[in-house]
């Protein structure tokens, strides 16, 4: 155990302390410890030998930092960086059901610090005395939670800057009578209409009272229903771009009451670039750049030099809709966009957050990204050994176990979403069994158990995590056991294989019930209970269905049913890429069933 | 037993007298009452203990007819015509549920022994389609060999047989496959000006009349959301949607006349298009020439109107439509679509309204719909009881005769009308719903489905309980089981629904309360009741599925087993906070502290309310279902 004692511009470097020391493995703070000498300066600077060392650092997120390289290094350290972004850090989505508690949020920033990460704009739910029904029953932030949050943030130089949506996005919000009134389209507030902005005002300013900072996200992207319903109708139609526009004039404002300074995404000024009323929309707001790997970062770029406002880039999540980190689909295009940030003059990077459809996805498990992000920030390098040498410093854990977690999509050679697929395929009514024709998926995800059961053992600061993945690999390997055998059994009218396959549900009911209780357990480790009961009704419901394909493939083996017409069903393929590999289906409305279940 | 010996024309009748063996308490043979049977221009039947004359006035006629001497033996004496010359149901075999062929036939003899002659039978995509592999797919379509024997049932009843079809909108299973991408305009409509569309149209209009042989055929054009603003923006720029309707509807009544078809569309987009809130009701709007040019000559427009509360609305309804030179029929409803009961009073409330305005403008056709919205809970079979009060407000000039028609009922299914009607007691709670239960109110639904953590709907302050109102509804709907052989699968299914809505309703009386209260002696006892709960969900679920599976076809069924395994998901999460609270291990339990918010729903009448979408009751957050990311 390497023991510092750090002397110096200290002070304020308390509280964060308090966060972060719990976290290093290797270092601990004591009075009989090598002497440290803290102070501000330019750029990041650390040195540590086996009698003195020196930490300097122009921003508070560098001092933790530094940190991470003591612990990386021990007593031959030596770390000189200038930072080529000033702003670098996340953007997270706490709006799709899971909410981190205040407590979940300071140990992410507590990683967060330690990679040098120093901005976190946040989405979330919060407390509006005049519109009680807004995040009712979702877990939704009271005024002191925000403040406790924002002064974890602030002891670890990180700034929070709350984020909300103000145009689209908002089908919670306004899905109740009494909201009504709003309602443009659905999910959509009416632009131009008075009670629109005042309802925005009282969330803006409940948003935005308790942090410190001077800046708030207001969304803003290009939806399909804007504009589309009560607006329409009154004004006619108008250009998506020319609506948002006329929105941001009527938020202006408010948010020059509030002194605050607007972020807003990049669709329209990419949309529309030579509209005026877009031009006039970029003088008082910042441009969040979407990245996405159907858009060519460097082009967008150019496109938005023309605007004379600051742009930041907001690189991909790493979650598509589903728990499995996709590093394979981010990690080097993040490395490449942000060279391109970096050499273009762009000063400010977050990597989002997100996990639609569920927040099925715990954001821990995207650690790795954010790593990525800091060493380019800090080094301008994303060289993978250098990445992974930096994660064990920053997060006390192993990158091959983070990076493993991505063959929960890729194993096998494909790149779709089995994962996803499998997880809530339909037992009786199997909608993949033809693109999954050739794998064998019930082996694959066996040796990723086998796998996920030593990264737990390996890294214990991330066990219930990695429990968590390992009771989805279990099932997963159970289930398909009974997806690669049911169909044909039925279509054979083998009954003695449909008794053999019908005594194998009830196990596979328990492992199902296991990864509920295993996924509860890792919710509940960083987020409030609200937004749980989803993803308990999902898999909820694959277990019933479970136990209902046990019991009819029973009665099918007893002779008393003579086909189970779901199964013996001819299957077409339905998520198969042109590569013949299987493919992806995004939503769990979409890979659950074939029924309607919208209306 | 009476016995008949039919004299007479009646070999066209011979089938389908066979079908009713065993169904009513009259048989036939040489030996029998001679009964005359002739054709005429209305129904007659007169009976004496020598015999009997019946004369029909359609071959539907004769069906009830049989139905009259089935009721009143040898006393028998009606003569009657009805004031719509078709009348009958719409089946929706749309929403997750496509009834068996067996059930039909069965829904078709009742109809026949009712007098209702027209059966409409709404497949969005639940029919097959050649050349669209995908259409269809894993939704228990029917095969054009099954509809053609329907077919030929119905008609051997004297049933006309529709097909009720959708050909711009509504088609979000077709769409949903990445095969049918090429026409999509949004998620959930076809793309206007596209050849491929009119391709597919014109395949789906060929095989979905196919089968049948009346020439009539329902394409539906009711409003599309969206029309116009997906794909098509993209590609065309704006084009108003009702501009766009117009334009669609002219190319597809192209095909249906090509294919020598008589097309029936809903009226409603003519009706929007000229109110400035797109308001189908809006009664003064003014109707301009050119829309009421557009129609085509050879379209008809059903009027349809399923809340009828007032004689304005459908008087001055009917009259605007009478302003276009298209025939107009009406389209009521039987209130099958708000959670898992058939809404009796409130079908009967409207239908009277509505059914007496089509009587006074003289309006000759009239059929109730049967939407099972949000999954198809509610089993078109239990609304059996809406299908005899359709018909015999037909046969009276629009004018509902309560004690008559139940006795109707018991004559033509054979069973106390009040068992039926005891069934929409479920939601229409005994002193608190105010009858008819005008807005449908739908509390079995919602709480039955209701999160135990996160309450949204219901009300633990209200002043009545609902678990011994329902606990009082299991033993009634046992007692109907139990006495209707018949139907004991369906009256099992509503007593095992009770009875597990009787035993989470306490859950929700208590839960908060304690929490509020630190009560940990109930906090125990509730702990308590959650495997009593799951059990009584797994023995519903077992009811349900038996029900579903004897009346319709298993795909669609999914949907409603992982509802109740989400409940039944959630009891245990909730249960197993219940205990460390009660344990003292937790002082609190998430959702279930803190200030709640009644609900307030458009629906004034007081304590309980309509909830129609599971995802809405579930969860405030995001349930995935309707929400485009």
């Amino acid at each position: 155990m390497l023991k510092i004692r750090l002397n110096g511009d200290i002070a304020e470097l308390k509280e964060g302390l308090e966060l972060v020391l719990p976290q290093l493995n290797n270092t601990v703070i004591d009075d009989s410890g090598i002497p440290v000498n803290v102070k501000r300066g330019d750029g990041l600077l650390v040195t540590l030998n086996e009698n003195e060392g020196s930490i300097t650092y122009s921003k508070r997120a560098e001092f933790f930092r530094a940190l991470s390289y003591i612990e990386q290094y021990g007593t031959s350290c030596r770390a000189e960086e200038a930072a080529r972004l000033e702003n670098v850090g996340v953007l997270l989505d706490l709006t799709l059901n899971g909410v981190m508690t205040p407590e979940g949020l300071a140990r992410y920033f507590a990683k967060m610090a330690l990679m040098g990460l120093n901005t976190a704009v946040i989405k979330q739910l919060v407390e509006v005395k005049e519109y009680p029904l807004c995040g009712y029953l979702r877990g939704r932030y009271t005024a002191e939670e925000m403040k406790q949050i924002d002064d974890y943030a602030y002891s670890l130089g990180i700034e929070v800057i709350p984020a909300m949506d103000t145009l689209a996005h908002l089908d919670r919000e306004l899905c109740w009578p009494e909201m009504g009134g709003l309602v443009d389209s659905k999910g959509v507030i009416c632009v131009g209409e008075e009670n629109t902005y005042q309802f925005l005002e009282a969330c803006l300013s409940a948003l935005t009272a308790p942090y410190r900072s001077k800046r708030v996200f207001i969304g803003l992207d290009e939806t399909l229903r804007i504009g589309r319903g009560k607006y329409l109708r009154k004004h006619g139609f108008k250009e998506t771009a020319e609506i948002i526009s006329e929105h941001v004039e009527r938020l202006c404002p408010i948010l020059g009451k509030l002194g605050l300074k607007p972020m807003m995404w990049s669709d329209i000024y990419l949309d529309k670039p030579n509209s005026p009323a877009v031009m006039s929309t970029a003088e008082s707001v910042d441009i969040m750049l979407r990245a996405d790997s159907s858009a060519d970062t460097k082009s967008a770029l150019e496109t938005l030099k023309k605007f004379p406002s600051e742009v930041v880039y907001v690189g991909e999540s790493c979650f598509k809709y589903s728990a499995v980190p996709r590093y394979d689909l981010t990690a080097g295009s993040a490395a490449s966009d942000l060279a391109e940030c970096i050499s273009g003059g762009i000063k400010e990077a977050l990597v989002l957050m997100s996990c639609e459809d569920g927040a099925e996805a715990d954001y821990f498990a995207g650690l790795y990204l954010l790593q990525v992000y800091a060493e380019m920030a800090y080094t301008g390098k994303a060289d993978d050994a250098q990445i992974k040498a930096r994660f064990a410093a920053c997060t006390g854990a192993d990158a091959e176990a983070f990076l493993g977690l991505n063959e929960f999509d890729t194993l096998g050679g494909v790149k779709g979403n089995p994962c996803r697929l499998l997880m809530y395929q339909d037992p009786i009514i199997p909608m993949f069994e033809k693109d999954c024709e050739g794998y064998k998926f019930s082996e694959l995800y066996g040796v990723l158990k086998t796998k996920c059961a030593a990264w737990r053992r390996e890294n214990p600061s991330f066990a219930v995590m990695f429990e968590f993945y390992e009771k989805l690999a279990a099932m997963l390997s159970k289930k398909c056991e009974w997806h690669e055998a049911a169909g044909d059994i039925v279509r054979r009218r083998d009954c003695d294989m449909a008794k053999e396959l019908a005594m194998t549900a009830p196990a596979i009911v328990t492992a199902i019930d296991e990864l509920r209780q295993a996924w509860r357990t890792l919710w509940y480790d960083t987020r409030k209970a609200a937004g749980f009961e989803v993803i308990d009704v999902r898999l909820g419901g694959v277990k019933l269905r479970m136990e209902s394909a046990g019991r009819r493939m029973q009665r099918f083996a007893e002779g008393e049913l003579d086909d189970i017409e779901e199964l013996s069903a001819p299957k077409l393929p339905y998520a198969t890429f042109k590569d013949g590999t299987i493919g992806r289906v995004n939503l769990w409305r979409d890979i659950s069933s074939s029924a309607n279940l919208i209306i | 037993m009476l016995k008949l010996k039919l004299i007479g024309d009646i070999d066209s009748f011979k089938p389908g007298i066979k079908e009713f063996e065993g169904e009513l308490p009259l048989c036939f043979g040489d030996d029998g009452l001679p009964v005359t049977v002739e054709k005429g221009d209305k129904l007659s039947v007169r009976m004496s203990e020598d015999g009997g004359h019946i004369i029909y006035g359609e071959k539907v006629h004769f069906f009830r007819a049989l139905s009259y001497i089935a009721q009143y033996g040898t006393l028998c004496f009606v003569e009657e015509s009805s004031c719509f010359k078709k009348s009958g149901i719409m089946f929706d075999s749309s929403r997750n549920a496509v009834i068996k062929p067996e059930t039909l036939k069965f829904m078709f003899r009742k109809m026949a022994l009712m007098g209702l002659n027209m059966g409409m039978m709404y497949t969005e995509d639940t029919y097959e389609v050649e050349n669209y592999p995908y259409f269809g797919y894993l939704r228990g379509a029917y095969t054009k060999a099954e509809i053609k024997e329907l077919d030929d049932y119905a008609d051997m009843l004297g049933i006309e047989l529709v097909p009720c079809i959708q050909t711009l909108a509504h088609l979000e299973c077709v769409l949903r496959w990445e095969a049918m991408a090429p026409i999509r305009d949004t998620a959930r409509v076809l793309e206007i000006d596209n050849e491929d569309t009119y391709k597919f149209i014109a395949q789906i209009i060929k095989d979905a009349s196919e089968p049948y042989r009346t020439k009539r055929i329902h394409i539906g054009m009711d409003e599309a959301e969206l029309l116009g603003l997906g794909k098509y923006l993209r590609e065309n720029g704006y084009v108003p949607a009702h501009d766009l309707m117009l334009k669609h509807l002219t190319r597809v009544n192209e095909i249906v006349k090509e294919q020598g078809l008589e097309p029936m569309i809903w009226s409603d987009m003519f009706f929007s298009s000229c109110s400035p809130d797109d308001n189908y009701y809006d009664l003064v709007a003014p109707i301009p020439q050119h829309v009421i040019d557009s129609v085509p000559d050879n379209v008809t427009l059903v009027y349809w109107h399923y809340g009828s509360v007032d004689e304005e609305t459908d008087d001055i309804m009917i009259k605007r439509h009478k302003l276009f030179k298209a025939r107009t029929t009406f389209a009521g409803g039987l209130s099958t679509w708000s959670g898992m009961t058939p809404g009796y009073g409130s079908a009967v409330y409207s239908a009277k309204i509505a059914l007496r305005q089509c009587f006074k403008h003289g309006i000759d056709e009239a059929i109730a719909t049967a939407w099972g919205d949000n999954g198809q809970e509610c089993n078109l079979l239990s609304a059996l009881y809406g299908f005899q009060v359709w018909a015999e407000m037909g046969y009276h000039e629009g004018i509902f005769h309560d004690e008559y028609t139940k006795s109707r009922f018991k004559a033509c299914v054979g069973v106390d009308a009040s068992a039926f009607i005891d069934i929409s007691r479920l939601d229409a709670v005994d002193g608190v719903v105010p009858p008819p239960n005008f807005y449908v109110a739908d509390p079995t639904k919602y709480m039955l489905f209701e999160d135990p953590m996160f309450e949204l709907l219901g009300d633990d302050n209200q002043q009545f309980k609902l678990s011994p109102y329902y606990k009082k509804m299991t033993a009634l709907m046992e007692k109907h089981r139990d006495e209707n052989p018949r139907f004991r699968t369906m009256f099992e299914f509503f007593a095992r629904l009770s009875a597990a809505v009787e035993k989470k309703c306490i859950w929700h009386e208590r839960a908060s309360k304690c929490i509020r209260e630190k009560d940990r002696m109930t906090a125990q006892m509730l702990s308590e009741l959650v495997p009593e709960i799951i059990a009584k969900l797994k023995e519903l679920n077992i009811a349900w599925e038996a029900f579903w599976m004897e009346t319709h076809k298993p795909y669609g069924y999914d949907a409603i087993e992982v509802r109740l395994g989400g409940v039944m998901a959630r009891m245990e999460t909730a249960g197993r906070h219940m205990k460390e609270f009660a344990d003292g291990i937790v002082d609190t339990i998430p959702g279930l502290d803190g200030e709640r918010i009644v609900y307030k729903s458009y629906y004034q009448q007081g304590h309980l309310n309509c909830f129609k979408f599971w995802h809405n009751i579930v969860t405030n957050g995001y349930a995935g279902v309707q929400e485009t990311f």
